[in-house]
């Protein structure tokens, strides 16, 4: 998919969930404005019952914003969003319905708004032109609202000005909220070249002492026993049984080095890494990881990152337990599934929430994360195709 | 998809967003206010109204300079012809139109316009104060002109409910920039890391299968030598990498970037080197296909190539028992393939040793690190087929074009 089609939560995971937090207080704060405006103007209401109805519309349509928000369920499904839009349609349609034989005009109600809110909550989640598309939507309900209110009717206000004063909370807050959406993810786009470009840069810088510190592995191996021993042989020009005999020898502790090598994975070398630059002896090597088909190499660059994040931030944790921690990957058909579990010595809630913005990256590249923690273990499972 | 924006990126990109958003809302609230004028004007053509239209359209005007120009002298600017315009609206509705209050939609519009868009495109902290200076000049001017026109000034509770919304989702962000902090820098050292863990991994690759193409191949015919002379081919080779293996340059990776750009000519391709020294061991090998295909490949694909190709003559002359191969090329739009078939004694993969590393080092591992595939079809007294893809896409004017 094109970054078009992207909202900016799937371009940038890690804003995505910093978002979050405002999202909940405007949640709330949404429910609380619904409340308090239909308590101040109750005198208006002509059918209560129809009034609860709408409140509850909008407390569930919060809610829903909550659970689809939430870093496990990334990326925010359309199904979630069009079942948050039909439910604030479904607000403003009652809200309006309770006062219907009161005095007051639409554009004294709280629905508009609230639908204009519901927007802004959602706009860090889901693409601009889905937000656009659900705001004209909410536009032309509001507008028949305001146009048939029997309150209009009788109103000495131009039926325009009622239209326009009902509407515009509505549209600018939902149109902002697109715009808002789509500048996210605009800034994202550009700024990831100049990311690109220091990345590249540190490469660049870390490459010759990379490539100097495998030839110094390379030659530490081949000054011990090849090179001399190809020395003399040319030296002499010759060839005896012993030098038979020495040249399997050397072949086959050379190949036995070499075999040790192959097999090893990314992940092999990246769990070592951590235990190496911890510097603490307890931490596991990578006789945890079980990839005996070597599955680890099928996974993208993207997957590769956020997966070697994840283990580091884990292998972090305070009150991570070495002994149960294991990562398992196994083929099925034309994907492989990952499991990783790990003992976890703390409060359930306290590993979530250190963990948390982990799982919404982890989420948004891997859309079928499990996440499960029945104390003290957290088990992880995830999948990815096989290339 | 991005990884790891520092947190001082990270804000920037927020107060973008915000300025976008409070500049999208601030043209629908004033381009409200003119309908409403409209609709008022329409609905007393005898009343004196439609010149608050000016000042309104000036104010949306220099909106869309802040909107382009996000400076401090534009915020001024806006809030000070946005204040007049509040002020001249709120006379005009209020001394041509009965029974508006100075809290009437279409001031309260202009109202939240001047809070929103002037605090926009500034630090949190200083959006605040900007913010409140927007809410103080729209309350000040319709305050004025409800005393100039002796009429009530009630609260305007849309303004009220937006400088407290704006003010709770300014100070929400200030308070919890702190998981981007934590998560980014995390992200882009991971990102750095995988980097230098593939180039790492690309390196030690190109040595193990170098030390395979070389010493082993040495060792093995040393081992497997009768004679008590050294053979001269064996000897010229020997000395010829012990020459590159002493030497310092033989892990060089050639940046891939600047790599992708040298197209080698396929006449003296590393392929046709590699079918030139297995001929020069006295294999027959018969070439066929698009030979010109090799020439589309990169430096970095064209070596791997060429010594993939030539592990797997060397495995024809040593295990196969026959004298001749062939190398069928064949091009298309994304890739280039390279078969090489021998009607030898065959093998099954699976029974060939842990230790035996020429297939799964030097060509399959190799092949793989850039980009290709390979495939292998052997049957003990059948001959083998070995399949090699590697990425090769057509390239117009620097744009590679593929078959999708």
């Amino acid at each position: 998919m094109s970054n078009s089609g992207k909202s900016y939560q799937q371009v940038d995971p890690v804003g995505g969930y910093s978002a979050r937090p405002v999202t909940i207080l405007g949640c709330a704060g949404v429910v609380i404005y619904a409340i308090v405006e239909t308590v101040i103007g109750w005198a208006g209401v002509s059918m209560p019952a129809v009034a609860f109805i709408a409140l509850a519309a909008t407390v569930l349509a919060a809610v829903g914003v909550v659970y689809w928000s939430s870093p496990l369920r990334a990326p925010f499904p359309r199904f979630g969003f069009a079942t948050i839009v039909l439910l604030a349609v479904a607000a403003m349609s009652l809200d309006a319905m309770a006062s219907w034989n009161g005095a007051v005009l639409p554009p004294g109600e709280w629905g508009p708004v609230v639908f204009g809110l519901t927007m802004v909550e959602i706009s860090p989640y889901r693409p601009p032109r889905a937000l656009a598309f659900a705001t004209t939507f909410g536009g032309v309900i509001a507008g028949v609202i305001a146009v048939t209110h029997p309150a209009t009717q009788l109103s000495d206000s131009p039926t325009i000005v009622t239209f326009i004063a009902t509407v515009i909370p509505l549209i600018s807050l939902g149109f902002g909220s697109a715009a808002y959406a789509s500048a996210l993810r605009r800034s994202s786009g550009w700024l990831q070249p100049e990311s690109d470009l220091a990345a590249h840069a540190a490469i660049e810088e870390l490459r010759e002492n990379t490539m100097r510190s495998v030839q110094l592995d390379r030659a530490g191996i081949l000054n011990r026993t090849v090179v001399p021993f190809f020395t003399e042989v040319l030296r002499r020009d010759s060839l005896s049984r012993a030098d038979a005999a020495e040249a399997r020898v050397i072949s086959a502790s050379i190949r036995a080095l070499m075999i040790a090598d192959v097999d090893r994975s990314w992940l092999d070398d990246l769990i070592d890494q951590i235990a190496r630059a911890r510097e603490d002896g307890s931490l596991p090597g990578s006789e945890v990881v079980q990839d005996s088909e070597r599955l680890a190499a099928g996974m993208s660059k993207e997957q590769r990152i956020v997966t070697r994040v994840l283990l580091v931030a884990l292998l972090g944790q305070p009150g991570f337990d070495p002994d149960g921690f294991a990562i398992l990957l196994a083929r099925k058909g034309a994907s492989c599934r990952v499991k990783i579990t790990a003992k976890l010595d703390k409060d359930e809630s306290i590993q979530r929430s250190g963990l948390a913005p982990y799982f919404a990256v982890l989420r948004i590249v891997f859309g079928d994360l499990q996440v499960a923690f029945q104390s003290p273990t957290l088990t992880l499972r995830f999948s990815y195709d096989h290339r | 998809m991005s990884f790891g924006h520092s947190q001082r990126v990270g804000l920037q990109m927020l107060n973008r967003a915000l300025s976008r958003f409070s500049h999208v809302v601030g043209y629908c609230c004033i381009g409200g206010a003119i309908l409403d004028v409209v609709g008022y004007q329409g609905a007393a053509p005898g009343a004196v109204i439609w010149p608050i239209f000016f000042p309104l359209l000036l104010t949306f005007a220099v909106l869309a300079m802040l909107d382009r120009w996000r400076t401090t002298a534009w915020s001024i600017a806006f809030l000070a012809v946005g204040g007049v315009s509040a002020y001249l609206l709120a006379v005009t509705l209020l001394s041509q139109v009965d029974g508006l209050q100075a809290n009437a939609l279409p001031i309260s519009l202009v109202k939240v316009a001047l809070l929103l868009v002037s605090g926009s495109g500034f630090r949190p902290r200083t959006s605040i104060f900007w913010t409140f200076a927007g809410y103080v000049v729209g309350e000040v001017a319709s305050w004025l002109a409800a005393i100039q026109e002796n009429a009530p000034k009630p609260l305007d509770e849309v303004a009220l409910e937006t400088l407290l919304g704006l003010l709770l989702v300014l100070t929400t962000i200030a308070l919890t920039r702190g998981a981007r902090s934590r998560v980014s820098p995390e992200l882009a050292r991971a990102a750095l890391d995988e980097e230098l863990s593939a180039l790492r991994y690309r390196i030690e690759l190109r040595a193990a299968s170098l030390m395979h193409d070389t010493v082993l191949d040495h060792l093995d015919a040393l081992a497997a030598d009768p004679s008590s002379t050294l053979q001269p081919e064996l000897k010229r080779r020997i000395e010829n990498d012990l020459e590159i293996l002493i030497g310092e340059e033989w892990l060089s990776d050639p940046s891939p970037e600047v790599d992708a750009q040298v197209k080698p000519d396929w006449r003296r391709s590393a392929m046709l080197g590699a079918i030139k020294e297995a001929r020069d061991l006295s294999l027959q090998v018969e070439v066929t296909g698009d030979l010109a295909a090799v020439g589309r490949l990169s430096r970095e694909r064209d070596v791997a190539l060429g010594l993939a190709v030539k592990q797997c003559l060397v495995n024809v002359l040593r295990h196969a028992q026959v004298e001749r191969a062939e190398v069928v090329i064949i091009g298309s739009a994304d890739d280039v393939s390279v078969m090489v078939i021998d009607s030898g004694r065959g093998f099954s993969e699976d029974l060939v040793g842990a230790d035996r590393l020429g297939i799964r080092q030097s060509v399959r591992h190799r092949i793989e690190a850039v980009g290709g595939d390979v495939q292998l079809w052997s049957t003990p007294g059948r001959g083998t087929s070995i399949m090699i893809r590697v990425p090769a896409p057509f390239v117009l004017d620097g744009v590679a074009v593929t078959s999708e």
